[in-house]
């Protein structure tokens, strides 16, 4: 009967949790990496948001797409943005892909913002794959201080 | 739509990938690594990283390709999804590859980088493409 050796038990359970972390982790990864990940069928592109006093700034990863052919529609304070990147196909002749990671495809985005936009000065700029829009906020949504009371 | 040229320092084959770890944070950049005759063309997306920030070169046989990422952020930030983080990828390399004819270029966050495969490395004689 062999022994059992407390040890080399516990080291084999963390050898364990390790694969099964590195597994997690880079599945993880790799889903973080992708910006047109053809699986998931919502919440990209990933957006931030910001705002000063009178704007809000969204920010979106879009690398290789055509900005003309991006659409955005603003109502009220929601705004949405939709398109496509291509996915490229390469020239005849004989090839090879070693890695292919990068994806593309269609996406549709919609975000409800916390205050209402004047839609009419709204503006985007598209620079390095990096879709930057900036929507002025409308009058009645400028911000004034509130005190919030403790009940 | 710009086409410029980078100088970069020559690559070898892209075969194995290696990925180490550093320090801070990074994006890993995802790629696509294309074999053709002629020989590799590596297209990375890096969103939001300016040209001058971006540098591609070559340590010991790994292929490092990094990207700074530049644009600021501007206000307060009420919701975020992702980090503005630098980029930073290693590809372990070997001969095959002719350095002196590796070329790259960047446009709307989309690097591609150009390895042509060394004459030897061939199947056969093909004739050689001048790119401007």
């Amino acid at each position: 009967m062999a022994r059992w050796d407390l040890f080399r038990e516990m080291e084999n359970m963390s050898r364990e949790m390790d694969d099964v972390l590195r597994g997690i982790e880079s599945g993880r990864r790799t889903f973080e990496r992708l910006f047109f990940p053809e699986l998931a069928g919502r919440g990209f592109p990933k957006l931030n948001v910001y705002q000063d006093a009178e704007h809000v700034y969204v920010e979106a990863l879009l690398p290789g797409i055509n900005p003309e052919e991006v659409e955005m529609n603003v109502l009220r304070n929601t705004l949405t943005l939709s398109g496509e990147r291509k996915v490229e196909i390469p020239k005849e002749g004989k090839h090879v892909y070693h890695r292919r990671e990068r994806g593309g495809g269609r996406f549709l985005r919609t975000i409800e913002l916390p205050y209402s936009i004047d839609s009419a000065k709204a503006e985007a700029t598209y620079k390095d794959g990096l879709l930057q829009v900036k929507l002025p906020k409308a009058e009645e949504s400028k911000p004034k201080k509130l005190l919030v009371k403790a009940a | 739509m710009e086409n410029k040229d980078m100088t970069i320092q020559p690559a070898g084959d892209i075969r194995k990938v290696e990925e180490t770890r550093n320090g801070k944070q990074f994006f890993v950049p995802p790629v696509d690594i294309l074999e053709d005759e002629d020989g590799l063309t590596l297209v990375a997306d890096l969103p939001g990283a300016d040209k001058e920030g971006i540098s591609i070169g070559i340590e010991d046989d790994i292929l490092i390709i990094e990207g700074r990422f530049a644009a600021a952020p501007q206000g307060e930030n009420i919701h975020r999804e992702f980090e503005p983080r630098d980029y930073h990828r290693r590809f372990q390399l070997y001969e095959g590859i002719d350095r002196e004819k590796a070329s790259a270029e960047y446009h709307d966050g989309v690097l591609t980088l150009r390895l042509p495969k060394a004459e030897a490395a061939k199947p056969r004689q093909i004739k050689i493409e001048t790119r401007h």
